[in-house]
């Protein structure tokens, strides 16, 4: 019986899929409560207000007000990204039936979802086995999983745009160059390059600057330029008109903080300046706001607990380098214009430009995995036998690269993901109950005090999810308190870390000022009390 | 395939895992794949292309009604208006066609 050899690609392809999104979201398994440091409340919250009151937002919502309001320097008190991100999550609230936990399953297939666009990028350029092996792998991408348990959500949506620029564009320009012109993959790319402008600008950047390597390749080796130029201004002006239509006052914001701010730049002190051009992760270390293993090659692409065994991937990446460098063909291009792109913008500081060449990083393993898989397919060929015996090689190295990839890269990523189900650091069923009761039971201008939640004197992520969930304003420091309507006192996270001086310290802190036979909401050992503010 | 994901969902998250798929499928998935079948294009640009383009126009098209209707609504509306431009363009490729024909 013949196979149909696309069938099995597409069994195949949804069962590495389907294990990824099983991967990426453990953190749900049996907890359907928020989770995600950083802005991961923020992203969450303008999606759950639309659902909520059945509307959409054009403002910074008040409870807000004091993270995000002004941030937009174009429309005055106008939402801090384009809508369309957040926009889905209330949708999918509404599509679910269920307040949270629909979120954060778009929010899984989003910051995953690389691994469709990756795979559909490399498939075309190189095939099926290529494809699949680098996704699979980017499955278990530390860079990638690490960054949605941070709560950097639309970045992660907006980088996974760039296989679709790329093959766009490649699509475009192979069509030209053969005189066979087919302007529908600009017009295409233009769309995505859009999209990436709504979800996050850093898609956008590293698109751009991909496309400005290729361009400047493609136009040397065929000695003109590879596009026409009134298809391109027609492709800029569907961009633009996409931009000014669907997302006006932060494509607006975008232009002003690009062209007419001075937020970012500065150079670096001269002794580091030129040496992080020789680096590949410059000597950094002790990030204020990124752990030291972000910076670590067998760590970010191996696995969190080192070991030589982590470093695997590395030689099969100098082997693609090699391979790609010496074919040079427009395919490979593709590639190499992608990591020329990621490395000049992980060193623009160098240049004096901007300050987010960290957060460049985060599209790494986007670039590497491709390269890894090409390298490890182009092993045979470096051996003098007969084709029966490289494909043997091939298989063999397929099975090793699989079984490696499961062993040390899963093995990690499983662990962490998994670690994060019943992580102290999610919001957890009291408070969720406790946030909820705040939110249908005190007057929604009300100010709350937070004492007790875990991480509550730094303003920690979880006071922030309470903060969204029961869309009241909350402050932290105690020169506020007399400002205060309402306070809230929790016990649960000292109780579930088993600190008893933790709560020890609650209790005193409560005992000093109010009895408990007073709060208006008293469960699970969560206490709110109303006070009156002088 | 489809089946397989819904399953998939289902078996994970109960009610809102079939719900949340199911929707997704239906709202994110196949306007714009038709939007998208009257194009030149290969049926594995379709698929991404259509599934990628959704993630930004469904929801464009859902907040800026939501201002003027109920969010709900402006979602509902979303779906109906990429649908009918997807099956208003396959209509009039097929009479074009037809007429190229005759």
């Amino acid at each position: 019986m013949k196979v149909n050899r696309n069938i099995v690609e597409i069994i195949v392809l949804l069962a590495v899929y389907l294990l990824g999104l099983y991967m990426w979201t453990l953190p749900l398994h049996n907890n359907p409560y928020p989770f995600g440091d950083v802005d991961a409340s923020s992203h969450f919250a303008i999606g759950d207000l639309m659902a909520g009151q059945d509307k959409s937002v054009l403002y910074v919502p008040f409870y807000l007000q004091s993270r995000y309001g002004g941030q937009n320097d174009f429309k005055e008190g106008a939402l801090w990204y384009a809508p369309q991100y957040w926009t889905n999550t209330g949708i999918v609230q509404l599509l679910g039936g269920d307040r949270t936990l629909p979120v954060f399953l778009l929010v899984a297939i989003f910051s995953s979802a690389i691994l469709l666009t990756s795979y559909f990028l490399a498939r075309q350029l190189f095939g099926f086995l290529p494809a699949i092996l680098s996704t699979f792998l980017l499955i278990f991408s530390a860079r990638d999983f690490m960054i949605y348990l941070w709560g950097q959500w639309p970045q992660s949506l907006s980088f996974a745009y760039t296989p679709l620029v790329l093959y766009a564009f490649y699509q475009y320009t192979a069509h030209y160059l053969d005189k066979k012109e087919k302007p529908i993959y600009l017009y295409l790319m233009a769309l995505f390059l859009a999209a990436q402008l709504f979800f996050h600008p850093q898609g956008l950047i590293a698109s751009a600057a991909a496309l400005i390597v290729y361009t400047i390749v493609l136009a040397v080796r065929h000695k003109r330029l590879p596009f026409s130029l009134k298809q391109a201004s027609l492709a800029g002006l569907l961009f633009l008109g996409v931009c000014i239509l669907l997302a006006p006052f932060n494509f607006g914001e975008f232009v002003v903080e690009l062209f007419f701010s001075d937020k970012g730049g500065g150079a670096p002190s001269e002794g580091s300046k030129f040496m992080r051009l020789f680096w590949w992760y410059q000597g950094i270390k002790n990030d204020p706001g990124i752990p030291s293993f972000y910076f670590t090659y067998n760590l970010t692409h191996g696995s969190l607990n080192g070991g030589l065994l982590s470093w695997w991937t590395l030689p099969l990446l100098l082997i693609g380098l090699f391979v790609l460098f010496s074919r040079r063909n427009e395919k490979d291009w593709v590639y190499l214009s992608w990591l020329a792109a990621f490395y000049f913008l992980t060193r623009l500081v160098v240049f004096g430009i901007g300050n987010r060449d960290i957060r460049m990083f985060a599209f790494e393993a986007h670039v590497f995995y491709p390269i890894i898989a090409i390298g490890l397919l182009a092993i045979p060929s470096f051996f003098p036998v007969g084709e029966k015996h490289k494909a043997y090689l091939k298989y063999g190295l397929v099975v090793l690269f699989l079984l490696l990839a499961v062993f040390v890269n899963g093995k990690s990523a499983w662990n962490t993901l998994e670690s994060q189900q019943q992580s102290v650091g999610r919001v957890n069923p009291s408070q969720y109950e406790a946030a909820v009761w705040i939110k249908d039971n005190i007057p929604m201008e009300s100010t709350i005090y937070d004492f007790g939640t875990l991480g509550f004197q730094n303003y920690a992520a979880k006071v922030k999810w309470l903060n969204v969930l029961s869309q009241h304003n909350f402050v932290l420091e105690d020169r506020y308190l007399n400002q205060t309507e309402y306070v809230l006192v929790d016990y649960t996270d000292a109780l579930n870390l088993g600190d008893t001086s933790y709560r020890d310290a609650i209790q005193q802190w409560e005992s000093q000022r109010f009895d408990p036979s007073q709060a208006i909401y008293n469960k699970n050992n969560i206490r709110v009390y109303r006070v009156v503010s002088t | 395939m489809v089946v397989v994901s819904v399953l998939f969902f289902t078996l994970l998250f109960g009610m809102v895992g079939f719900r949340f798929s199911a929707g997704v499928l239906i709202l994110y998935f196949i306007p714009f794949y038709l939007l998208l079948s009257s194009a030149a294009l290969g049926n594995s640009e379709k698929i991404v292309f259509g599934l990628f383009l959704s993630f930004v126009f469904i929801p464009s098209i859902a907040y800026w009604a939501g201002f003027v209707m109920p969010f709900r609504l402006a979602i509902g509306l979303a779906f109906i208006l990429v649908l009918a431009l997807a099956l208003f363009l396959r209509f009039r490729k097929q009479a074009v066609s037809k007429e190229m024909q005759a």
